[in-house]
């Protein structure tokens, strides 16, 4: 990060993730869902863990180690995920989940695709293209919200984040995708695939035409 | 998600749906206009391809006609002990006319206690200045504000604008392929050194890029640097950075080479015409150093092609010198790196033959050489001796071409 709003951007979405990974799992042990009150006490304890030095360093630094540019996306879906179990509604429809762990798989494995494979292009390098990747972005919100589908809104703030300089990569890319939303979503989608099928061999049989 | 929060999310998904068509059409319409404001403030400048060319860190015209006689000299940039190790060594002539080299030195290669340690050769001094050390894993963390395990290669120039700029490697977990770049700059010709600064160049949790050769720079104030990957698959690239008056980057940029492989550590050479040659350690089977060209002053590559010269998946380094010749230095075998040899192109790259033998002995290591040559036309060449420490030599053409003729090895 080069700037404090950079500092900022990174401990919200290094916190909001540990906070979310803490309530499901403590929801997941009991067995029910967290109470709003946990929700908020465990909230404000993962604040504290973030800033507590370890090894020389806050914690929050020992995620910025390993993952330095949490992409806009992957950190309003943890948002979206978290606001209602802090007692807000859903803002987001199953579709615009859906378009958002997408987006994830395919953008991520794209990316992923061409560092580690030999392929001779250079899908990466059109981040840096200022107007151009900005062109590409905008029109694939635009494409969204014609839709219908609120995914839109996250390119939309990453687009602001990448002009305000929130995370250390320049690259517009960066602010779209991460590895940690490209794993997550390509789990999601592997998730949601197994569910269907499940949901396919558990319909019930089609009724045979008899004839008359 | 447990019974009672599916039912609530239920409940708030009917609420909101898909957007209302007057919903999309305001979205769209601030899409439109974001996109418009952003993208104008990222315009396209310094996202082409350089205008035309200038030599730095590479070659300075000579301020008057070279020397006619031979000479060559040798000398030390490390004193006896410094640290038990020492390795890959760069160079570079600052606009002053004196020698900044920084190299790396601990205990060994990747262990903690390894810091990058400067020293300098005054304009007509014979002897380097005592090392100063600039960067170490406590400092780099400190700095860099995150975990660093370990130092490794860097790369010194100046940028332009009256700093030096020094690109560094930094690993925070596991090997050399988990190593990212960092950048700072000095301000007093290398005397101190500003904080650091991570570049991010890579979308897989920015790991993997590594840097070892001189940059070249574009007319606009842009310097290529060589830089290369090797998480995976290796393979050079090209960092564009921008600096700005007060010594900070303004903007950076890597372009890949598309579809080269197993090829690391190019060194660039900037030609006629907006040429630029690139030469490279051969990091596969092949055991023999590779060459691409660009035709739009680094922008684009033709692929990669093996040359005549052998080499050990060992670093090269190659300049062009004041007589439009092109030097190249480089291990003459396919394994070991007992040898350092020159080389000299007399045709842009294409060829190369081979010339004086500077350093041979069996079972030993003379590797990481760079070169450069300064204002009077001497060419100065530094390299890892032994990996105990840093040594200098110093020739001018003449000593060469005298070599050249004579098939001489150079070491006394």
């Amino acid at each position: 990060m080069t700037n404090s709003f950079g500092a900022v951007y990174y401990v919200f979405g290094f916190v909001v993730t540990l906070w979310l990974v803490f309530v499901s799992v403590l929801a997941r042990l009991q067995g029910r869902a967290c109470s709003r009150s946990t929700v908020f006490g465990l909230g404000a304890g993962v604040l504290v863990l973030s800033l507590l030095p370890l090894g020389g360093l806050p914690v929050w630094r020992w995620g910025l180690s390993i993952w330095p540019n949490p992409s806009v996306p992957f950190v309003g879906l943890i948002c979206l995920a978290l606001w209602p179990r802090l007692g807000g509604s859903a803002w987001f429809a199953p579709s615009d989940r859906r378009a958002t762990w997408l987006f994830g798989a395919v953008a991520g494995t794209a990316l992923a695709v061409q560092t580690l494979s030999p392929v001779a292009i250079d899908l990466y390098g059109g981040g840096w293209e200022g107007a151009t990747a900005v062109g590409v972005t905008a029109l694939l919100a635009v494409v969204s919200f014609a839709r219908g589908n609120r995914f839109g809104a996250l390119l939309l703030v990453a687009m602001i984040a990448w002009a305000l300089g929130a995370l250390e990569s320049l690259n517009l890319w960066d602010y779209l995708v991460d590895p940690v939303y490209w794993l997550v979503s390509l789990g999601g989608g592997l998730r949601t695939w197994q569910t269907r099928g499940r949901a396919c061999r558990c319909s019930p049989p089609l009724t045979p035409i008899t004839p008359s | 998600m447990t019974p009672p929060q599916a039912a609530a999310a239920r409940s708030s998904v009917a609420q909101c749906g898909r957007l209302s068509l007057r919903h999309r059409i305001i979205f769209i319409a601030v899409t439109v206009l974001v996109a418009a404001a952003v993208a104008y403030r990222g315009s396209s400048a310094g996202r082409n391809a350089p205008a035309s060319l200038s030599g730095v860190g590479m070659t300075a015209a000579p301020s008057r006609a070279p020397d006619r006689s031979p000479a060559f000299s040798s000398s030390w940039i490390t004193p006896v002990g410094h640290t038990e190790s020492a390795h890959s060594c760069s160079v570079c002539l600052l606009p002053g006319g004196d020698l900044l080299a920084v190299w790396f030195g601990g205990t060994r290669e990747g262990a903690a206690d390894v810091a990058l340690f400067t020293s300098r050769l005054v304009a007509g001094s014979a002897a380097w200045s005592a090392p100063v050390r600039v960067v170490d894993r406590e400092s780099a963390q400190r700095e860099l504000g995150r975990s660093i395990r370990k130092v490794g290669n860097a790369v010194i120039f100046p940028d332009g604008q009256g700093n030096v700029g020094m690109v560094y490697v930094t690993v925070t977990f596991g090997g050399w392929s988990g190593s990212a770049l960092n950048y700072k700059v000095s301000r007093d010709a290398g005397q101190t050194w500003g904080p650091s600064r991570r570049l991010g160049i890579n979308p897989l949790f920015n790991l993997s890029s590594l840097v070892r050769n001189q940059p070249i720079r574009a007319s606009d104030g842009r310097i290529g640097l060589p830089i290369y990957h090797e998480m995976a698959r290796t393979f050079p690239q090209l960092l564009w950075l921008t600096p700005a008056a007060d010594g900070d980057l303004s903007q950076y940029l890597v372009r890949s080479l598309p579809g080269s492989q197993h090829l690391i550590q190019p060194s660039l050479v900037p030609l006629e015409n907006g040429r630029v040659l690139m030469v490279l350690r051969d990091h596969g089977s092949a055991g023999r150093m590779q060459s691409a060209f660009s035709d739009d002053r680094g922008w684009t590559w033709s692929p990669a092609v093996s040359g005549d010269l052998p080499n050990p998946d060992a670093a090269v380094d190659a300049i062009r010198v004041s007589d439009g010749r092109l030097v190249l230095v480089y291990n003459d075998s396919t394994r070991g790196r007992e040898n350092l040899r020159l080389a000299v192109s007399s045709d842009a790259g294409r060829t190369w033959r081979p010339g004086p033998v500077v350093e041979d002995e069996a079972k030993q290591e003379f590797s990481y050489p760079c070169l450069v040559e300064d204002a009077r036309g001497r060419i100065h060449l530094t390299y890892t001796w032994k990996r105990q420490r840093i040594k200098h030599v110093e020739f001018n053409l003449a000593w060469l071409d005298q070599q050249m003729r004579e098939g001489q090895s150079a070491s006394p």
